[in-house]
């Protein structure tokens, strides 16, 4: 809960932003129960209040929606879910329930030289706290989101701007402490810092999103080094 | 837009999402087995997290700021270094980010 409370609160601004943008109340709250992607919804009623085109708006969502995908893929063997539940897990594959979920994940075999190790990972036991993150995250920001969504959108003025809140700061400082912990031997924490610099390298010439994204070519470069 | 263009792009981007998410939860196991790749898909959300916390306490639009949100990732930083709790930290973050950002 620990970060779903803060990231739920979060969800005024974005329904506040959504209904100045001009969506109604249906279209506001249909984005975060359908949608629930926090920096992808910002972007597109970003687009949608500049007055953007259908296309442009679907496409800057979706620039920043696919690290959502690469989290499916590390987490999927991690949760080792069978049927119906991989849906649920989908829909609440986020940054904050991944980062929870990685945060307690005990076996961090990025740091081990002969890469993952699919015992470790299986072991019922080690994995709880890991499992029990990433739904429990998940699942919290899923209701707090819409909640405060739902509060904003009803023009809750007070939480308009979560900066006055410290909120702009305690979002990325959670991240900064979910990833800590991961980053147990200097080969991650040169990684991790490549990352910081790439991104903010690229940030002033690529498109929102996308010096995210880049920075998955500093795991593939580091990864494919491994013997 | 009309609010059935808002529609429509509330629909396509919830599908195209879901569509991203499920990918990565179908895909069967033994196409990422190589040491290599495993070693990649490990190492991706430590990067993509990384950036985050850079691009969300660092940017603004596209530009590069210095402001209340950087003071208190320091102090985050700091608190993480002494092993402070993960309430701890966000809340000495956001209290030094509120605090810049209200009165000076």
């Amino acid at each position: 809960m620990g970060v779903a409370i803060p990231v739920g609160i979060y969800g005024a601004a974005f329904g506040a932003a959504a209904s100045t943008a001009g969506l109604n109340l249906a279209q506001t709250i249909s984005l975060s129960l359908l949608l629930f992607s926090g920096a992808t919804q910002f972007a597109i009623v970003g687009v949608i209040g500049s007055g953007g085109a259908v296309a442009a708006a679907i496409a800057t969502g979706a620039l920043l929606g696919i690290r959502n995908g690469f989290y499916a893929v590390r987490m999927a063997p991690l949760l080792n879910l069978r049927g119906l539940k991989r849906i649920l897990a989908a829909h609440i594959t986020i940054d904050e329930s991944t980062a929870v979920a990685l945060a307690h994940n005990s076996n961090q075999s990025g740091d081990s030289q002969s890469g993952d190790s699919q015992s470790g990972e299986s072991g019922a036991g080690k994995n709880s706290d890991l499992v029990k993150g990433f739904w429990f995250t998940g699942l919290g920001v899923l209701l707090f989101w819409n909640l405060f969504t739902l509060i904003g959108a009803l023009g809750a003025g007070a939480l308009e701007d979560p900066a006055q809140w410290g909120l702009d700061t305690a979002v990325p400082a959670a991240f900064l402490a979910l990833l800590w912990p991961q980053l147990t031997s200097k080969r991650l924490r040169i990684i991790a810092l490549t990352s910081v610099f790439l991104s903010l390298l690229l940030a002033p010439y690529l498109t929102a999103g996308l010096p995210i994204i880049a920075t998955v070519l500093i795991a593939i470069v580091a990864g494919w080094r491994v013997k | 837009m009309s609010s059935l263009d808002i529609w429509i792009v509330i629909i396509i981007s919830s599908l195209l999402m879901f569509l991203m998410r499920i990918i990565g939860y179908f895909i069967p196991q033994k196409f990422l087995q190589g040491v290599r790749l495993n070693q990649i898909i490990t190492l991706i959300p430590v990067v993509l997290l990384a950036a985050l916390v850079a691009i969300q306490g660092g940017t603004s639009g596209d530009q590069i700021t210095v402001d209340h949100r950087l003071a208190g990732l320091a102090v985050g930083a700091v608190t993480l270094y002494f092993k402070g709790s993960f309430i701890l930290v966000l809340f000495l973050s956001g209290l030094t980010g509120a605090l810049i950002y209200n009165f000076i």
